[in-house]
């Protein structure tokens, strides 16, 4: 292992180890939990929705998918069913269900079909509010916690610290499935796919084929992302899954950096934290929000993982090599 | 058993023909060149085959299985691979892993053993790499591996389109005007490759406006004007064709 993948290692090792000791020592207040578990879940549906980006397509649709797995999971708890079994299911309906939109939809060229993801997008607050066993407007609420069967009696979570710990291993798994994904073939031909889909069908690409199963496996996290979330929120109405929330999954994956599974990451937590430090100053917040946004996709259109290359050429003296 | 075999072919663009009622056989192992005016109808022609457009009338057969309609991809699969007028390469790649992602067709490993790094796939892995060093050497381009394409000079741009069509292991290629913008030395080079890539068992359709290359390696040349065939043989015959000086100096005739 040479030094660099061995610093890489330790700087992972070592920020694992903080956010699993975060709740556990310094950390009780319930708010700030709460925080960090949103950022969680968020993360979640950040990271997903790059897998798209990754295929050179732009869907501001993926709250839908999350829509789909939070009510998905939010029936099948009230049914009695385990949350061990809703969670999959959940993913699986919505990866389902994104296999079915993208076959039709993924052959379509980049405005045509982020115009159509925003169609759905936009449908889904209304579509839920028509629907009766959705609970309309007034919502679905009285949603189990989730029990551990393993633990002696069969506790359920009930606080927000298992509920952090809850998402921070589905976060985990999360990361390393699409860590896993970016380092393989097929990851290589998502990249090729978005740089250049005409050489690549050439060359014996099945382009549609990892289009479409790209955007599956995108929308199953989402699926996951939405089934912690029911249990988590308690009640579920549909305002949650406005078009405006899903465009903030976009946003912490663009300012956070397309380029690397980490990129969401760092744009959840960093957007996140700039948002709670604004909170504050309610009469600057979003003119300050606005303006950062701004500031980052203009100096680091890369988004904030690219620093990592940006940051030593400057210090080396050098203009960033474009 | 037919290579390749153009049936009737004819392609509409609304009222347009660009293809019309073509009849063209290509033999296995033949380096065939075609030629013909700007707006003939040679590109509409590689767009057909490599299924980029179907057919309006007509067929194409190859190892007389019928092709016309496919994906291009799936025409990619029974070995017909084709390059770009256009300069057409992985821009953001390095030049390296421009060849590793064309070498889908020379993968054995399927999407589960990928995704799992399984031991059949990090072989299957190697083995690709090797193939991919022993492309970059043949073209002479390895020492370039680790550079962006983008950053290349534009002959060895238009080197690595062919590289990159050839780690799709082609049993027929559809070169698209690969000398284009290329000085003497450089068509010279294009013109061993492809001579080379001949002796390795690669038949070759070549569309080319330069005579000079056209005429020093194709056996045999289809000229093409409107869409349709007005002369095809050795290039002796073809450059003392008198339809086919026409066809490429007929506008002159009229300018005056």
């Amino acid at each position: 292992m040479d030094r660099k993948t061995g610093i890489q290692k330790a700087i992972l090792l070592a920020a694992v180890l903080l956010f699993i000791l975060l709740p556990l020592t310094i950390v009780e207040d319930p708010y700030f939990l709460h925080v960090l578990i949103t950022m969680g879940f968020s993360l979640i549906m950040a990271v997903s929705l790059r897998q798209i980006l990754m295929i050179g397509q732009l869907s501001f649709g993926h709250i839908f998918f999350m829509a789909v797995g939070a009510y998905t999971c939010a029936l099948m708890l009230k049914a009695g069913f385990s949350f061990w079994v809703c969670l999959p299911a959940a993913g699986l309906l919505s990866g389902i269900l994104g296999l079915v939109v993208g076959l039709p939809t993924l052959r379509l060229r980049g405005a045509y079909f982020a115009i159509l993801t925003m169609c759905y997008g936009a449908a889904t607050v209304p579509l839920i509010g028509s629907l009766g066993f959705l609970g309309r407007w007034t919502g679905l609420g009285d949603i189990p916690h989730p029990t551990i069967p393993f633990l002696a009696g069969s506790r359920q979570i009930a606080d927000k610290t298992q509920y952090y710990f809850l998402i921070l291993g589905l976060v985990f798994v999360t990361l390393a499935i699409f860590y896993r994904l970016d380092k393989s073939n097929f990851g290589a031909e998502c990249r090729a796919i978005a740089q250049n889909a005409s050489l690549s069908e050439s060359v014996g690409i099945r382009v549609t084929r990892v289009q479409v199963t790209a955007f599956s496996i995108a929308c199953f996290f989402a699926g996951i992302g939405g089934a912690f979330f029911a249990p988590y929120m308690r009640i579920l109405a549909p305002e949650a899954f406005s078009i405006w929330h899903g465009a903030d999954f976009l946003v912490f994956t663009v300012i956070g950096g397309v380029g690397h599974v980490l990129g969401p990451l760092v744009g959840t937590m960093v957007i996140g934290m700039l948002n709670e430090f604004l909170r504050g100053y309610p009469e600057i917040q979003t003119i300050i929000y606005a303006l950062a946004l701004i500031s980052a996709v203009f100096f680091i259109p890369g988004g904030l993982i690219s620093l990592r290359f940006l940051i030593p050429q400057w210090i080396k003296g050098g203009a960033p090599s474009e | 058993m037919s290579f390749l075999q153009i049936v009737e072919l004819t392609k509409y663009f609304g009222g347009i023909a660009a293809l019309q009622k073509l009849n063209l056989e290509v033999k296995r192992g033949e380096i065939l060149g075609l030629i013909g005016p700007n707006g003939a109808g040679k590109t509409t022609f590689f767009n057909v085959v490599s299924g980029v457009f179907h057919p309006s009338r007509g067929k194409v057969l190859f190892q007389d299985k019928e092709i016309s309609g496919l994906r291009t991809s799936q025409i990619a699969h029974r070995g017909i691979v084709r390059t770009f007028q256009a300069t057409s390469l992985y821009t953001d790649f390095p030049v390296r892993q421009n060849i590793e992602v064309a070498s889908r067709l020379n993968r054995k490993a399927g999407f589960w053993s990928d995704l799992l790094n399984t031991r059949f796939a990090r072989l299957d892995g190697e083995r690709v790499a090797e193939t991919v060093m022993t492309i970059l050497e043949y073209f002479k381009i390895s020492h370039l591996k680790d550079e962006l394409a983008r950053n290349l000079p534009h002959g060895y741009q238009r080197i690595l389109g062919l590289a990159i069509a050839l780690a799709a292991k082609p049993q027929l290629l559809l070169l698209d005007e690969p000398m284009t913008g290329m000085n003497a030395e450089e068509t010279e080079m294009m013109m061993s490759l492809i001579k080379g890539l001949r002796e390795r068992g690669i038949t070759i359709l070549l569309v080319e406006h330069n005579m000079k290359a056209v005429m020093g390696i194709c056996e045999r040349i289809v000229v093409l004007n409107f869409g349709k065939k007005i002369a095809e043989g050795p290039p002796q015959k073809i450059q003392e064709s008198k339809e086919v000086v026409e066809a490429y100096l007929g506008a002159e005739r009229y300018a005056h």
